[in-house]
């Protein structure tokens, strides 16, 4: 069976790196598909080496694509996707979203043999679009990325809202840290009060920014170093899960009771 | 800019309201329940049943589906449907309303069978309404159902027909005549047991160049049913050849010679009369082709066929229909450019549907509205009263 897994949270949080770089640890073993459905594509860039054309602006050109044109192979043959989209301030990227995910249902890519199948979504649950990942024909589980600060655990309350109303379900909490005092105690209440778990703790690295630069994941361009590992072990706890829950997101009020007392308990200590 | 085909929900509501005690909804503010519902109507002269969530600003703004659950109930406790078809339009295409998810759940709490189409007008021309629909009944009806073996007499399925009334009636009659039953029509006046029953047919026949083809090589695949598409019986010699199709096909023993032969003396009474007319016709693909050949077979001259979206053979069997004959040939045109060459060519008479009565009042040439549900068009009885009608409008244009 397929593991289909969708990973959500704040812009700029750092999904497309965690993604690319479990998707490269899930190559070592599986045949993996990553498709990107963020308007700004570059979720595979690590992947490919560079950026690759998206599907909306494919169809533009020629409305019956062959799957060879839309799906390129990257690092250690992963395929990859990119649905695309408008420029910002234009048009409608929810909708860029159902178009792509619906030609690539129609060019039969979801019917190849793939082990497991990666979505990477843009920041935040913000219209019908973007929850397509979240339906039933698509993806079966979803992780969400956070760090310690406020507006990225308000974007991961709101997407465990977005999950809960498409009754999906929610596998757990990716800390990604950002070097904030406390982070993985935060973030671990966090996912305890919404009624999941935190799965892995990626720790802030030079290494990502480095290997970025080549257009590499760390697990490319420094197999051997602890961050490396870090990847590894993430993948390989989300590939064991078995624990999944309905979220039970946080009201406006609470969440900021929550947080003050997060905060007053830090300085506390 | 200003154009002769419509949208993906009108062709897929046109499709669907052919199927007996079937009700959909669109789910999307009101105005395009209306407006097809008042085209349809006028176009049939029949009253149809279509729902609407009709959403407001705000439901598009925050999602409605609890509007469109609500309504489903409310249909389908009030008038009953054998089958709800939730469509999407526009807005809710857009928004990403999901509403194979909302069919899937109230499946089990609905009488009604209930399919989800996504109608977007944007996604497509009619045709992708007429053929998604088409799809999707032969998909979630006929092949999960798999009804085997052949019924006793010969028996064909029409396939795109979105038009009941006086034609399918004498089709029907004169098939039976012949020894030949109708085991189902896609969709007109059939319900969902003749949609299951699609497969104890010996034969397909298209009816639509347009959203007719694709539906036969799925059925001809799926259950072996061979098909074909050739002619449309329109007029007299499409009509014999129609008829001399299906008899050559189920080897039948029918003096349908000895039958055309008796129209004979009627038919050189029109080409008498009708000779040397010029005529211009505005239809769809299939109709337009088979007007062309019987306006010829009148003795008439084709002088501007304009034909709002083709299909895989339209080109292939104008040419073949029109052989010597050398109209202007519009294909997906704009309105200025029928009325541009309306004006030029000048025709005697225009074969159209009610969308071109206009051109009478602006042009004075008549218009005859061969495309209205209460009309009788098909077969000998079709041909002879289109003839008599031509003759009678441009005999005396006035009435």
């Amino acid at each position: 069976m397929t593991k289909k897994i969708a990973i959500y949270g704040k812009g700029g949080i750092g999904k497309s790196t965690i993604v690319a770089n479990i998707a490269a640890s899930y190559s070592q073993k599986y045949n993996v598909l990553v498709i990107g459905c963020d308007p700004k594509a570059d979720t595979t860039r690590t992947l490919y080496g560079s950026r690759i054309p998206t599907v909306l602006s494919i169809l533009r050109e020629n409305k019956e694509p062959n799957p060879e044109e839309v799906v390129y192979k990257g690092y250690n043959d992963i395929s990859c996707v990119e649905s695309g989209g408008p420029e910002p301030g234009v048009g409608c990227a929810g909708r860029g979203v159902i178009v792509a995910m619906n030609l690539l249902e129609r060019l039969g890519v979801f019917e190849e043999s793939f082990d497991i199948i990666i979505y990477d979504v843009l920041g935040d649950v913000v219209c019908g679009g973007f929850a397509v990942p979240l339906r039933e024909e698509f993806a079966d589980e979803v992780y969400i990325v956070t760090s310690g600060e406020y507006m990225s655990l308000y974007a991961a309350n709101n997407i465990a809202k977005g999950i809960k109303k498409l009754k999906s379900r929610l596998g757990g909490i990716i800390c990604n840290c950002k070097g904030i005092k406390d982070e993985t105690r935060i973030v671990g209440s966090f996912a305890e009060r919404i009624g999941s778990k935190v799965i892995g703790v990626i720790p802030k690295s030079e290494l990502v920014p480095e290997s970025e630069i080549e257009a590499m994941t760390v697990i490319e361009k420094f197999p051997d170093s602890k961050q490396a590992m870090v990847y590894h072990e993430l993948a390989e706890r989300i590939y064991e899960n078995e624990d999944f829950t309905v979220p039970e997101p946080l009201a406006m009020d609470e969440f900021e009771e929550f947080f003050k007392e997060l905060k007053k308990r830090a300085s506390d200590l | 800019m200003e154009p002769m085909s419509t949208c993906k929900l009108f062709g897929a509501i046109r499709a669907l309201i052919g199927i007996k005690n079937t009700i959909p909804i669109i789910h999307g503010p009101r105005g395009c329940a209306y407006h097809i519902r008042y085209l349809l109507s006028v176009r049939s002269g029949s009253r149809i049943r279509i729902c609407s969530t009709e959403l407001s600003q705000e439901d598009v703004v925050f999602g409605a589906e609890n509007k469109l659950k609500e309504t489903i109930i409310t249909v389908d406790r009030t008038y009953k449907p054998d089958l709800i078809p939730v469509l999407t339009s526009c807005s809710t295409s857009i928004i990403g309303e999901d509403i194979q998810k909302v069919a899937r759940e109230l499946k089990d709490e609905i009488n009604a069978d209930i399919i989800a189409i996504s109608a977007g007008g944007f996604e497509s021309d009619q045709s992708g309404g007429y053929e998604e629909v088409l799809e999707t009944l032969i998909k979630s009806i006929t092949i999960p159902k798999q009804t085997r073996g052949k019924t006793e007499n010969p028996s064909i399925n029409l396939i795109g027909v979105f038009r009941g009334g006086p034609d399918l009636l004498e089709l029907k009659k004169t098939l039976k005549r012949m020894g030949i039953d109708i085991n189902c029509v896609l969709t007109s006046g059939s319900n969902l047991e003749d949609i299951k029953n699609i497969p104890l047919a010996h034969l397909n026949y298209s009816f639509c160049d347009i959203s007719g083809i694709i539906p036969c090589k799925i059925l001809r695949e799926e259950f072996g049913i061979p098909f074909v598409y050739y002619p449309f019986p329109m007029g007299f010699s499409n009509s014999l050849n129609f008829f001399k199709t299906l008899i050559d096909h189920f080897n039948l023993d029918y003096p349908l010679q000895r039958e055309y032969d008796k129209l004979k003396p009627s038919i050189d009474y029109f080409r008498q009369k009708l000779d040397g007319y010029k005529a211009a016709i505005i239809a769809g693909p299939t109709r337009a082709i088979a007007l062309a050949s019987f306006l010829k077979e009148l003795g008439m001259t084709p002088v501007l066929i304009s034909i709002d979206l083709i299909g895989e053979y339209t080109l292939k069997e104008l040419k073949w229909a029109l052989g010597d004959a050398k109209p202007r040939v519009l294909i997906q045109p704009e309105v200025g450019e029928i009325e541009k060459f309306i004006k030029k060519e000048q025709p005697h008479i225009i074969l159209g549907g009610l969308g071109e009565s206009y051109l009478s009042y602006n042009f004075k040439i008549p218009v005859l509205d061969v495309m209205h549900g209460k009309e009788l068009t098909w077969g000998f009885q079709g041909a002879l009263s289109i003839s008599q009608k031509i003759f009678n409008l441009i005999r005396s244009p006035s009435s």
